[in-house]
């Protein structure tokens, strides 16, 4: 076993130290602007983990917090060593079709990017990996296993997501196509939706989410504050994820302007979400209005560089009242998904990679115009084909994954430690140790 | 002796301790607790409705001697008509009553 391990670790010193080589020699050759906002962005795209942290802790229960933010913290943990090891080579190691096959732990790469350090390249993309490992934490909150969790959150960070990656934007079949998403509504949250929804059903909703009649009760969240916070942290980190996609400063007016549209579709989203609340339920719900404010930057996420900003904002402001008619198809089907993440990135994910055929304009950069631009249908078909194929795939492989894992440990805890909480059954905690919490259910 | 236990709103304390400070009862416990209300209430929460019959409320507690009993009911009842005029007192007889500083018991441990 130890010898084992010291291979691996002289494989990972030696494997470095050629790329440190390699980017001595090319010393020269670096954009500081250019590289300084890519390395700029990726910081933003890491906040964006105590983002999705926040929002989950705060929409669940306070005896599940704890758990929810250790898989939040650990997922990240295990995206970023299984996208050096395995996922990048998948993603970027080489043209195949369907995956890359050189490449691991980065050895023998250079950077796809002119101007950029490889390493820079690599840290924003694993930044990306570990954002979709993180978005299905939220569905599978106050019940999944943390053990399985810790599996999944490896295998998808290594292994399935980055397979999505190459299709779209490693050189695989999609990218031949034209098929167009810029910063990943399908290539992260499609992804981290679908599998949340996979997730979600296998392990079936909370007790007593749902009455036998099919009827859905409300199981409040805990602390709204939180839920907003980490709603503005991901909305800044948002901007990151999507103006940093640009890889560069090569062209600062493309940045402005995704900056721009980025903006204006979440603003949209949330007014949307919450108007639709207000018609709908009587009263307007901080907690779908934050819904709603992802959904628009989900939407805007693919094409929020080829976009009119008043197209970025009919674009928010649809996803915004798709992410209520999720909710509510949710409930009726009977899928529990106490933040709201597989309408808010599954659905919305859907609708924003369609929009780039539906609002795309050749003059800011889309491989063709779309339908409401005289285009025709052939830009919104690619889509279409495109994010069908990425589900699919996600979808098959996730449930083998968690079939997978759910015959070797189990995917859900057992009904006691449901009822007692996550916190103090897996970890041996508290959250709010020393305060008084009312319960009222 | 008397220990007098009100349940009254939070939004209520604040008047029902000034009125007991007023008549010169300054010896009171209060506990956050929840009650039911004659009517439960209709919440939505993401579009689900959920059915609230559980609410925050609040348990103040005086220990009394027989004579101060009706000086203390005013009091409160005075200070809750002040936020609304909710609540409920209950009036339980008080078996003893120690002080653990100075041993005392009974009427005179009340303070």
């Amino acid at each position: 076993m130890l010898r084992v391990a010291l291979l691996v670790l002289a494989f990972l010193v030696l494997g470095s130290s050629d790329a440190a080589a390699q980017e001595a020699a090319a010393e020269g050759g670096f954009d500081a602007v250019s590289t300084l906002w890519v390395l700029l962005a990726a910081f933003m795209v890491f906040l964006m983990q105590a983002g999705f942290g926040m929002v989950e802790a705060g929409f669940i229960r306070s005896k599940n917090a704890a758990n929810v933010l250790m898989k939040n913290v650990l997922d990240f943990c295990f995206a970023a060593l299984g996208f050096f090891v395995f996922g990048y080579a998948i993603m970027y190691g080489g043209d195949g079709l369907i995956v890359g096959t050189s490449g691991w732990f980065l050895s023998g790469q250079s950077s796809p990017v002119d101007g950029l350090p490889l390493e820079a390249f690599w840290l924003f993309q694993a930044m990306f990996a570990g954002t979709v490992a993180t978005i299905v934490s939220g569905a599978v909150a106050e019940r999944m296993k943390f053990v399985s969790y810790l599996a999944y959150s490896f295998i998808i960070s290594a292994f399935v997501y980055p397979v999505v990656g190459h299709w779209v934007w490693g050189g695989g079949w999609l990218s031949g196509l034209g098929f167009h998403d810029f910063a990943g509504s399908t290539v992260v949250h499609v992804v981290g939706g679908v599998t949340a929804l996979v997730a979600a059903m296998l392990l079936g909703p909370r007790f007593g989410r749902f009455n036998a009649d099919g009827s859905a009760n409300a199981i409040g969240g805990h602390s709204l504050p939180l839920g907003m916070l980490g709603v503005f942290i991901l909305w800044f980190g948002w901007y990151g994820f999507n103006a940093g996609s640009t890889l560069g400063m090569s062209e600062p007016g493309t940045v402005a302007r995704i900056a721009m549209t980025t903006t204006l579709a979440a603003s949209a989203g949330s007014i949307a979400a919450m108007v639709m609340a207000w018609v709908k339920y009587g009263k307007p719900d901080l907690t779908l209005a934050l819904n709603g404010a992802l959904a628009g930057l989900v939407g805007i996420t693919a094409p929020c560089a080829v976009v009119t900003p008043g197209a970025s904002i009919f674009i928010g402001f649809a996803a915004g009242v798709l992410v209520i008619y999720g909710i509510e198809w949710l409930n009726k089907a009977q899928i529990d998904d106490p933040v709201g993440a597989i309408p808010v990135h599954g659905l919305c994910g859907v609708w924003g990679t369609l929009a780039v055929g539906l609002f795309g304009l050749t003059s800011l950069g889309a491989p063709a115009d779309g339908l409401f631009y005289g285009g025709g249908f052939g830009q919104l078909g690619i889509q279409f084909l495109g994010v069908a194929a990425c589900l699919a795939f996600t979808t098959v492989a996730m449930w083998i994954v968690f079939k997978a894992i759910d015959s070797v440990v189990g995917l859900r805890v057992s009904h006691e430690t449901e009822l007692r909480g996550l916190d103090l059954d897996e970890h041996g905690l508290e959250s709010y140790s020393g305060f008084q919490i009312f319960l009222t259910d | 002796m008397k220990l007098v236990t009100a349940l009254i709103r939070s939004e209520q304390l604040p008047s029902v301790k000034q009125a007991l400070f007023d008549a010169q009862i300054r010896h009171i416990t209060a506990t956050s607790v929840l009650g039911t209300a004659p009517k439960s209430e209709q919440q939505m929460y993401r579009g689900v409705a959920r059915e609230v019959s559980l609410f925050r409320r609040v348990r103040v507690e005086v220990a009394v001697n027989d004579e101060q009993l009706e000086t203390a009911i005013e009091a409160i009842t005075a200070g809750a008509k002040e936020a609304g005029g909710w609540g409920r007192i209950f009036v339980t007889e008080l078996q003893d009553v120690i002080t653990i500083w100075t041993g005392e018991r009974g009427p005179r441990a009340i303070g």
